[in-house]
């Protein structure tokens, strides 16, 4: 299946404050397990996939950040809430008309190889993200960065932004060695500020061992001499591997956990990522009849999301027809779960009012998706909707952000409502590939951009609102993402990611 | 000899270069925007044009053939497009893995084929029907099924074996040992099925030459007949059967590496084609086509020693 790479992995290497809790706090409530206070020699995880490669230009989302936080620290870390802490920049604030943020740096930090971490190497960071790689959309809104001292670090802002203090704890703002940039081994011999190194026994794609940085700026953090992270790709290994006491934690399938909890393993979800199907052709480019919102709220209607989820992941998660989750996985507005109920009788009314009772819709899939595709095309054409589904095979991802398809399936990670509206709803957003621009809802964006908290929750709410009745998507459900510890370690899951940090593990006492 | 050594070793160096020629060009009509893979999904038009332009896939694909062969010669197989790492670095990381198995498949194979073949090509009878029914077992389960037991029991229930993982030889000799004991096990028992029923059938047909009864007559020890003259006679096939078995592990190891989640050259070979890696995909194929050539010629030189005949074809 294909799933969101959107969204700069969060990160950070050494959590001070919330590690320090993490560790100490003992229960860490709905997403975690009880925490330790010890350490230990060597922490074993079991993850699905390997990202591409080591190198900040292309770290992407998901399970892929623990790969990286280990050698690349962040300028402030997206604590446990997913509020911005202090990390290696101590303090930060904004200019009266929220535009410039100036931002004070830790000083007497290393990179591993020995250069010095300073204002210029943060500035050399960021304006690498801002020219090239997955985080250019992250950073967008910064116009111009400015070192003026060793410490400080100025960011000037093209227009207010919610989303740039947290986008500095994301994969935009991995900190690395600016000597190593142009290095050829630097993805496969990473060079940071973090808590480990990349060990010399790491084998690329399967198993990266990273051994404790002594150096490190913040030692107290670091809960274990080395970390290993072994790529399972088979579910039978990772069970294997479980049943055996080879790894300490595995991010784990949702049929797995019966047999992971049998093993004495304590299994964590949360609901993050939300799949269902992408109507991107919201102005009819590809295919005039999406134009027509009424076909829109058909494809809503004609899909059975309970018996799409049972069928797709066993039921682990929660139908929905809203993009927009309450930050920790839960609905932010539950009455619009059920606005666009199955009702085949209503969605084939609306496609007969709309003259599109014999509608025909083009759908891009993989291998991979066949199954949970095929069972989509059945229930669209139970309400007469013609969906002819293309294999577009490694193609996928590029055709769809290449505006080829009126509309695709996805699953996407639904944490922070400001990357959600870059990215999906603006007009220049990734996944709003035929940038469909709605002048309401751009109104909306914009009353968000500007306001504070209390407004932006209350305008995210009109957001959604106005999404899910405009059919700009047909979301099917929330998926849960689970992690499973041994009964030796804790760990503290950050409300509404997918992955934790390395840090966010630690041995029980 | 010679002659017939000059003539494979130029079939095999044909067979090189057609693989490398085929592979690229399949390569180059599947692969996707591998720029775009590379860059990311917010990444724009022209960072990724920028990058393909980098990486040299806007060039035609003759120049990119080009370009590679020329630094395959100078045995610089590039760079990985994705992890950056060196294509030799990478394989040679994990070949030693792929060898370790094929190679010890290979032996045990080649061990437990030559003791059933003539056990059950000269006892027949009970030993005979034992080593059918082993056969049809053999056949009918497939690799994985077997592995996922041989686990259970002896990684999990008897913790023997690493259920998952690989320890290099150099790190510990026992830990390599234990750690590709099962999947050998695994790998060996679908593959002697072949090798052990064509050795006994040889085994069968050869003792019923008339040449092994001038050998009797001559009263020579049924030990000595069996193993100095039948079993020589014999083997030819088998050995055949074994090559090909070797040069089947190559790519057939896939499955039970995955299992057993060592990293090999299957798992790197499958991640790298579906991303479009293709100096990694084309650094294995070169590799693998070298290792089947060597195959190839090693039986054909084996068969050759044990029947002269077989040089003249």
């Amino acid at each position: 299946m294909m799933r969101s790479t959107h969204r700069p992995a969060a990160a950070a290497g050494a959590a001070a404050l919330a590690l320090s809790l993490a560790a100490c706090g003992g229960g860490t409530g709905d997403g975690g397990t009880s925490g330790g206070g010890g350490t230990a020699p060597r922490l074993t995880l079991g993850l699905n996939a390997a990202p591409k490669s080591l190198l900040p230009t292309v770290a992407v989302t998901g399970g892929s950040t623990l790969f990286y936080t280990p050698v690349y620290d962040t300028l402030v870390l997206l604590g446990p809430d997913g509020s911005p802490q202090p990390m290696l920049a101590t303090e930060w604030k904004y200019d009266e008309a929220q535009t410039v943020l100036t931002l004070k740096l830790r000083t007497g930090v290393k990179f591993t190889n020995g250069e010095a971490f300073d204002a210029a190497a943060a500035k050399a960071n960021l304006d690498r993200s801002l020219k090239a790689g997955a985080n250019t959309q992250a950073l967008a809104a910064l116009a111009e960065v400015a070192a003026p001292d060793p410490a400080t670090l100025v960011l000037t802002l093209k227009q207010k932004d919610p989303g740039v203090v947290s986008a500095l704890g994301t994969s935009a703002a991995y900190m690395q060695a600016p000597g190593t940039f142009d290095k050829p081994d630097a993805a496969t011999k990473p060079v940071g500020t973090g808590p480990y190194t990349l060990a010399d026994t790491t084998i690329i794609g399967s198993e990266y061992v990273y051994k404790k940085n002594p150096s490190y700026w913040n030692a107290s953090a670091i809960k274990y001499d080395e970390v290993a992270l072994k790529v399972l790709g088979d579910q039978n290994a990772m069970l294997n591997a479980v049943k055996s006491g080879q790894v300490n934690a595995i991010q784990m399938a949702p049929g797995q956990k019966d047999q992971v909890t049998a093993a004495g393993w304590q299994a964590v979800a949360q609901e993050i990522d939300f799949a269902g199907l992408f109507l991107f052709d919201r102005t009819g480019k590809v295919n005039p009849a999406m134009a027509d919102k009424r076909v829109r709220q058909a494809i809503n209607l004609a899909v059975n999301r309970e018996a799409l989820l049972k069928a797709v992941v066993g039921g682990l998660g929660t139908p929905t027809a809203q993009i927009f989750n309450d930050g920790a996985g839960k609905s932010l507005d539950p009455a619009l779960d059920t606005q666009w109920a199955y009702n085949p009788e209503r969605a084939k009314a609306l496609l007969a009012e709309a003259g599109q009772s014999n509608l025909k819709l083009v759908l891009p899939t993989t291998p991979l998706a066949k199954t949970l595709m095929d069972a989509v095309k059945q229930q669209l054409g139970a309400v007469g909707i013609n969906a002819e589904l293309q294999d577009a095979g490694p193609n996928f991802v590029t055709d769809i952000l290449g505006g080829k398809y009126a509309a695709s399936y996805f699953q996407f990670q639904a944490t922070d409502p400001w990357y959600m509206m870059q990215f999906l709803l603006m007009p220049q957003g990734a996944y709003n590939p035929l940038h469909a621009d709605d002048p309401q809802l751009a109104a909306l964006i914009d009353r968000y951009r500007a306001g504070d908290a209390a407004a932006q929750q209350a305008v995210l709410k009109e957001i959604n609102a106005y999404v899910t009745d405009q059919a700009w998507f047909a979301p099917w459900y929330r998926v849960q993402t689970v992690w499973a510890v041994d009964p030796k370690t804790s760990v503290q899951l950050l409300k509404g990611w997918a992955s934790p940090y390395v840090l966010s593990f630690a041995p029980k006492s | 000899m010679l002659s017939y050594r000059l003539r494979r070793t130029l079939s095999g160096l044909r067979q090189l270069a057609a693989a490398t020629v085929v592979s690229f060009l399949l390569l180059y009509a599947a692969s996707g925007d591998v720029a775009r893979n590379l860059m990311g999904e917010s990444a724009t038009r022209e960072q990724v044009d920028q990058k393909a332009a980098q990486l040299g896939v806007d060039q035609p694909v003759w120049t990119q053939f080009a370009d590679w062969l020329g630094g395959a010669f100078q045995g610089d197989l590039g760079r990985s497009w994705f992890t950056g790492q060196e294509v030799t670095e990478a394989i040679g990381i994990r070949f030693p893995v792929t060898l370790s198995l094929i190679v010890g498949t290979t032996v045990l194979t080649a061990l437990l084929s030559a003791v059933l073949g003539v056990w059950a090509g000269t006892r027949r009878g009970g030993a005979d029907r034992f080593v059918q029914v082993l056969s049809v077992l053999g056949v009918a389960l497939p690799g994985f099924v077997v592995a996922l037991v041989l686990v259970t029991q002896f990684a999990i229930r008897l913790e023997w074996f690493p259920a998952t993982g690989y320890t290099p030889v150099e790190v510990s000799f026992t830990g390599w040992l234990k750690s590709i004991t099962l999947p050998v096990v695994a790998l060996t028992f679908g593959g002697m099925v072949f090798v052990t029923q064509q050795l006994r059938g040889a085994v069968i047909d050869t003792l019923r030459q008339d040449w092994v009864r001038t050998l009797r007559t001559r009263g020579l020890s049924s030990r000595r007949i069996l193993f100095v003259h039948v079993l020589r006679s014999a083997a030819g096939p088998a050995v055949s059967v074994l090559g090909l078995h070797f040069i089947g592990l190559v790519g057939g190891a896939v499955i039970i590496e995955q299992v057993f989640t060592l990293p090999g050259l299957g798992q790197y070979t499958i991640g790298a084609t579906a991303s479009g890696d293709l100096p990694v995909v084309m650094g294995i194929v070169l590799l693998t086509a070298v290792v089947v050539f060597a195959a190839n010629l090693a039986t054909d030189l084996a068969v050759g020693w044990l029947n002269p005949k077989a040089r003249r074809s």
